[in-house]
């Protein structure tokens, strides 16, 4: 009977013991005990610029951008942590670097030129020189795969932020999951997209303060100007604007601006959008970089090898280069022998300058959280 | 016993009331499916236009035509009393088309859903953009209506560029083809807008009604054998400088098209 009694109490106890001991043992990738209530997050967008849009599922708030700009200047999403995606798109060389071609972990160089990631978030024809990413989101994933890049798996860069205190944090804060394991590699996607999409540069210019009458053009500006847009029948039409239209100076369009010297379509040595659609046609076309601050870079075109904005123009008004088969031309029609003599030349030099802004690298949003760590 | 009657009489009445409702819903919903495809021919043979193709010119030289885009507005459906506004603004690149075989139909066109069912008797539309919509500009506009796009708009002009035609001509006639134009268009004197009168067009509902529409690009460039755009000359039209080129293209679309029901 005792033994019995024992028995039943023993068992008693156990139960409350373990139950106490569930209760004691706190799961420590619990988030739910930190807040969530995220601010929406508006960005300063110039007058007539285009609108700026976001993803039903990614709006922008101010704890994903902090969250997104964090991770952008944190070289914890590289193999051996040694870069960053700011390694590469550095804010004061206009969101690209000084490197003709970009150089990833351990040195590795890549196929192209660093591309400017200025007003990235106003794209919507397909990211990257060749047009491979559909959004935002899914460009911010490939450089950290990239072998040539940061070479981190998704996988290990999901476990690392995981493990990582400060961000389990933050991406509470920034998308409410209730679980470290939550984290995962669409959330990083979207905490990167919704930084760059706050990379809107180029409203304080001399073109667009001379637009707002705030101040004016000098004559040579105002020379080139109308050659830009073909605004006055007496200038030399420059054909600019058809490719690099206001406000954004890209018209974001994939164009072949006959920088390579080559007789057959499939000999273009970069395929550039003809490796994404397969299509013959599409072979050495690029998209349209941006002008805006192009005063803030070192080289010019997908494989950089233009060193100056001089050496872009004397490229466009030499009228490129055209297979001599017609058929296997794709070439923009626009481009052609321009015969700019050099006072027009100058002009235009001239009007392109009043393209740069830096203002931005005032806007605290756009700085590098770890400066001076 | 008296109040399950009284129930009774409630629910049956609503279920009578629920039912006419879905009776007057199936009415307004009486709609279809209008599809227009677009054929852009060179010439009587009917060719299709192609970058690689060549075709005669009155000149005596051979050109190509390598772009052929424009914006459609205000396209509606009509009976004498009433009309039906399709959409108020359409962009369509016609350059190198690709047909189907087996339709017969090239992969250039444009469908609207939702048309009320009827018998129509006459298609309008504008070539360019509406005179409302192009004192806009690129920035009025979400990415996914055509007007937001900033190459189809001119500053210079305060007007997007209705329409492009581009090409090139063998003028030193050894096949190079290396003389190049580009006709754009734009500004409210250029819109002009067509209407197919006494064409019946009957929309079904729940069914898709086909049209093509032929758009001849010799019609565009030629109104006779000696009067042509002087492309040889004259092998651009960028500003309002050439209103006179414009206007030669924007009065020319009226004969360029041709509209066939495909459908009975």
């Amino acid at each position: 009977m005792n033994w019995k009694f024992t028995g039943v109490i023993l068992a008693v106890l156990s139960i409350f013991i373990f139950a106490c001991k569930d209760d004691s043992k706190p799961d420590e990738g619990d988030l739910t005990f930190i807040s969530f209530d995220p601010v929406p997050y508006n960005p300063d967008i110039p007058a007539g610029w285009p609108q700026l849009e976001q993803p039903a599922d990614n709006p922008m708030t101010q704890e994903g951008v902090q969250l997104g700009r964090r991770l952008f200047f944190d070289p914890i999403l590289s193999l051996d942590s040694t870069i960053s995606c700011s390694t590469c798109h550095i804010p004061e060389k206009g969101f690209s670097d000084d490197n003709p071609l970009a150089v990833g972990i351990g040195g590795a160089i890549g196929d192209r030129r660093t591309m400017s990631l200025v007003n990235v978030g106003f794209v919507n024809s397909g990211l990257f020189w060749d047009g491979r990413a559909k959004t935002l989101e899914e460009q911010a994933l490939h450089p950290i795969e990239d072998p040539r890049e940061m070479n981190l798996s998704l996988s290990e860069a999901v476990e690392r932020l995981q493990n990582h205190g400060d961000y389990s944090t933050r991406f509470r804060k920034a998308f409410g999951i209730n679980h470290i394991r939550e984290i995962n590699a669409d959330l990083l996607g979207k905490a990167l997209a919704q930084f760059q999409r706050i990379i809107i540069v180029g409203g304080e210019s001399k073109f667009e303060r001379a637009m707002r009458g705030e101040l004016a053009f000098s004559d040579e500006e105002l020379e080139g100007r109308d050659m830009f847009f073909d605004a006055n029948l007496l200038s030399l039409d420059a054909e600019c604007a058809h490719c690099h239209n206001r406000p954004l100076f890209t018209t974001n369009e994939f164009l072949n601006n006959g920088i390579t010297e080559v007789e057959r379509l499939l000999d273009h040595p970069d395929p550039g959008l003809g490796e994404v659609t397969g299509k013959e046609l599409d072979f050495g076309k690029f998209r349209v970089p941006t002008l805006i601050n192009w005063e803030l870079r070192d080289h010019f075109m997908h494989d950089g090898r233009f060193v100056s904005m001089e050496d872009v123009l004397d490229h466009y008004n030499s009228g490129g280069h055209r297979p001599s088969d017609p058929d296997e031309d794709n070439v923009d029609l626009l481009i052609y022998p321009l015969n700019m003599n050099q006072i027009e030349f100058d002009n235009l030099m001239a009007f392109l300058r009043t393209l740069s802004d830096t203002t931005f690298l005032e806007n605290p949003d756009l700085q590098d959280p770890f400066a001076g760590r | 016993m008296k109040n399950l009657f009284l129930y009774s009489l409630l629910l049956l009445s609503s279920l009578f009331l629920i039912s006419c409702g879905d009776d007057d819903d199936n009415g307004a919903d009486a709609v279809g499916t209008l599809e227009i495809f677009f054929e852009p021919v060179y010439g009587d043979s009917g060719d299709l236009i192609n970058r690689t193709s060549n075709f005669d010119y009155p000149d005596g030289h051979e050109i190509r035509i390598v772009v052929s885009e424009l914006f459609l507005g205000d396209l509606k459906v009509g009976t004498g009393s009433e009309e039906f506004i399709l959409s108020d603004i359409e962009y369509i690149d016609l350059s190198d088309p690709v047909l189907d075989q087996s339709s017969g139909l090239t992969d250039k066109f444009i469908a609207f859903d939702n048309v009320p069912a009827g018998a129509y008797n006459f298609l309008e539309f504008g070539i360019g953009v509406p005179p409302a919509l192009n004192a806009m500009n690129p920035s009025d506009f979400g990415s996914t209506n055509p007007l937001s796009q900033s190459s189809l708009y001119w500053d210079a002009w305060d007007s997007y560029i209705f329409s492009k035609l581009e090409g090139r001509m063998d003028l030193a006639g050894d096949g190079s083809f290396s003389h190049l134009f580009a006709y754009h268009s734009g500004g409210d004197e250029v819109y002009r807008i067509l209407q197919a009168q006494n064409f019946p067009v009957e929309i079904r509902s729940g069914e898709t009604t086909r049209i093509k529409l032929t758009i001849d690009h010799n019609k565009l460039l030629v109104r006779g054998a000696d009067d042509y755009m002087d492309i040889e000359n004259k092998p651009a039209a960028h500003s309002t400088g050439h209103l006179d080129i414009m206007n030669y293209l924007a009065d020319n679309y009226g004969s360029a098209f041709t509209l066939q029901l495909l459908t009975d």
